[in-house]
């Protein structure tokens, strides 16, 4: 008792710092289930049986991650809690979502990383900055004359058998892979900046599910971690793996989705279809989104004029409304049965 | 009897480490800095300047006025004195005392060190003072320094030489520019350019590449600059930090900034990239912080941790002296000065 009573004391006397931070939050394990929604110009937050429980205050509001979430107020980005509370307010140009703990930030035009309590962890050195995955993040040289990734020390990541790499929009790290390109050809690195896929595919996408789709002569297929393929190439066109199927199409005009084995479980049918996320994945037809869950169903009529995965439970939805010359988007939720949460508003 | 005070012994036991524990949680962040705690009487007596409703004051160390801003400029302090102008004339103010000790009567002053200060009265040459006020070297000089390890570089027709602080000419004048000592060692221009001399006046450290800017010596280390850069030399002379940088600044707190392109960054006396260039602007270490300009604002970066830990933006930044230093809100006619402490509160709110 006594000596477990002074491991508290001495863990306090290295930690004080952090401890009020510590005492009045958060579990790291547990989500925030609030949703933005935008009515009457302003931003607030909904639950998930659509209830406002941020009243609408916000000229923006982003999806909360590791329970903060990035808000433009006063016009300044800033990061509150479930509460509504702003806890991290620091004169930054622009914010990202945080993730693996940190969140990269724009100050006097320079990205960085912050931790949780709004403090460098990464001095405001880049060009450019992307979210931290897999202890990664990829980043452009101040001078504009480089991309790379960098550790969670902000060291950048470089090995023997690595090119001098190009810009490529999915640049997060995924099963321990991210995807590079240099002149133009695609290959993969492992977290340690080794080229473990070479550099030879003239299209590619990131891994997810543990395999990424790549284009062979014409024809797309997936490879393994190791750089194996391990669904041959057949396919027109492909989407990334999501709980287990990837939208696929084959020999039409339409996409369907294939197993990891590359036979279609769901036929192909939809004129566009995105990856599963939560069990549902959007699929469009006759020129609207709707969400099929995993045996093919659609959870609602196609109704919807553009849509978002699933995160925590519920998707947004938009739906455009003629006004005047213009076109409104309004903004919903539906929850994985189809029904709406939040009816579109604007 | 024996239970009960094992038990009192238990409790009060408990009750003590319930107090360390409190008190860890008041102070913890404090901690470090109470440990290393500074002269604090110094600190009460240091005084800076403030500028409040256009004119110039001091404000010590904890923000309080100590001398009222009446004075049209007023300069740092140095050796316990700091220069302040009335109309166009200087004299000078004493931070122990907080009143004006030298009264306002030189065209020029220079700061005090060694208990001197180079000054010139309207119309007359350059003399030295001493803390009360009298000429202990007659004014006789075209221009002076202020004193360093007891001797300062003065011109008589022209050209450079030293003199020590009774004003016995310890150099001859004959150089065409001159810099302090430090360490010992002088930088002089030469014909051939800039050389290093000793206190004798010998000519120390002549290498056979041409220095054509040289600074100071801190800690047996100068930044120089040759046709090939900048680089520095060693109290040989020897260039132990081959000149190749597009610039550096002299060694403070064990590193020395450097310039790579457009951004700078700070290298240690091994030549180890300890902070990596990313900075438009520096100044130099002190008291375990650089002022920094990112971009368009100016902010501090921490050595320890080698990361940004003041990040409200200045229009300037300077160096930390005894825990705080002066900052710069707006520009032109909106300028405010104030001064924050090493956690980037302000200790004087900026005022115009």
């Amino acid at each position: 008792m006594k000596r477990l009573f002074l491991v508290i004391v001495l863990l306090a006397v290295f930690s004080s710092c952090d401890l009020v931070n510590s005492i009045t939050g958060n579990e790291k394990d547990s989500t925030v289930n609030l949703y933005p929604v935008l009515v009457d110009g302003d931003w607030g937050y909904i639950n998930s049986k659509g209830v406002i429980v941020l009243e609408p205050q916000f000229q923006n509001a982003s999806p909360f991650y590791e329970k903060l979430a990035a808000v433009r107020q006063s016009w300044g980005w800033k990061y509150i809690n479930a509460n509504g509370d702003v806890v991290i307010d620091g004169n930054f140009n622009n914010i990202g979502r945080f993730s693996d703990g940190k969140a990269a930030v724009q100050f006097d035009g320079r990205w960085g990383y912050i931790n949780r309590s709004g403090n460098f962890v990464i001095n405001p050195r880049f060009r450019n900055a992307s979210s931290f995955s897999d202890g990664r993040a990829f980043v452009r040289s101040v001078d504009y004359s480089s991309y790379f990734y960098i550790d969670e020390n902000g060291q950048k990541i470089e090995s023997v058998n690595m090119p001098d790499i190009d810009y490529v929009e999915y640049n997060e790290f995924k099963d321990g892979r991210a995807m590079i390109r240099d002149n133009d050809l695609y290959g993969y690195i492992d977290k340690n900046g080794n080229t473990v896929v070479d550099l030879k595919y003239a299209e590619a996408r990131p891994f997810s599910n543990s395999l990424a789709a790549v284009k062979i002569s014409d024809r797309w297929g997936f490879i393994s971690g190791s750089g194996s393929v391990s669904i041959s190439p057949q396919f027109i066109s492909v989407g990334d793996f999501g709980n287990g199927l990837a939208p696929a199409r084959a020999s039409s005009n339409s996409f369907g989705y294939i197993n990891k084995s590359g036979e279609f479980i769901i036929s192909e049918q939809f004129q566009e279809s995105g990856s599963f996320s939560e069990d549902r994945a959007p699929v469009m037809l006759n020129n609207k989104w709707t969400f099929i869950d995993k045996s093919g169903n659609q959870i609602t009529a196609p109704k919807f004029d553009e849509v978002q995965p699933f995160y925590n439970g519920l998707a947004r939805v938009t739906i455009y409304v003629p006004n005047g010359d213009e076109i409104d988007e309004l903004y919903g939720y539906i929850n994985k049965s189809g029904d709406y949460v939040w009816y579109p508003t604007k | 009897m024996t239970n009960s005070l094992h038990q009192y012994k238990q409790k009060a036991f408990n009750w003590i480490l319930l107090g360390l524990f409190t008190l860890a949680l008041l102070t913890g962040c404090d901690l470090v800095n109470s440990i290393t705690g500074n002269d604090k009487e110094q600190k009460e007596k240091t005084v800076h300047p403030i500028l409040l409703n256009g004119s110039w004051g001091f404000i010590n160390n904890t923000g309080t006025i100590v001398i009222d801003p009446i004075f049209e400029l007023a300069r740092d302090e140095s050796d316990g004195l700091a220069a302040v102008r009335e109309g166009t004339l200087w004299g000078f103010i004493r931070s122990d005392s907080a009143r004006l000790v030298i009264e306002t009567q030189f065209s020029s002053a220079g700061d005090f060190e060694g208990g001197l200060a180079p000054v010139q009265r309207p119309g007359e040459a350059y003399g030295f003072i001493n803390e009360n006020g009298s000429f202990v070297i007659e004014p006789q000089f075209d221009f002076a320094q202020p004193i360093s390890e007891g001797k300062a570089a003065v011109r008589i027709d022209g050209l450079w030489g030293y003199v020590d602080t009774s004003g016995n000419t310890i150099v001859e004048p004959k150089y065409s520019d001159a810099r302090p000592f430090s360490s010992g060692l002088a930088a002089v221009e030469t014909f051939e350019g800039w050389i290093y001399i000793d206190e004798q006046g010998n000519e120390s450290i002549k290498p056979t590449f041409q220095i054509s800017t040289a600074g100071e010596f801190v800690d047996d280390l100068a930044p120089i600059e040759t046709g090939d850069g900048w680089g520095f030399i060693d109290k040989s002379g020897s260039p132990v930090i081959t000149p190749k940088y597009a610039e550096t600044g002299r060694f403070s707190e064990g590193l020395a900034w450097f310039r790579d392109g457009d951004y700078i960054g700070f290298i240690n006396k091994s030549e180890e990239i300890i902070i990596e260039p990313q900075f438009a602007e520096v100044k130099p270490f002190s008291e375990n912080m650089s002022a920094i300009r990112l971009n368009n604002d100016w902010f501090y970066l921490n050595k320890k941790s080698r990361l940004i830990t003041i990040t409200s933006p200045f229009e300037n930044a300077e160096s930390f002296k005894n825990g705080i230093a002066r900052v710069q809100l707006g520009n032109d006619e909106n300028v405010r000065f104030g001064y924050i402490n090493q956690k980037g509160d302000y200790i004087w709110y900026p005022t115009q």
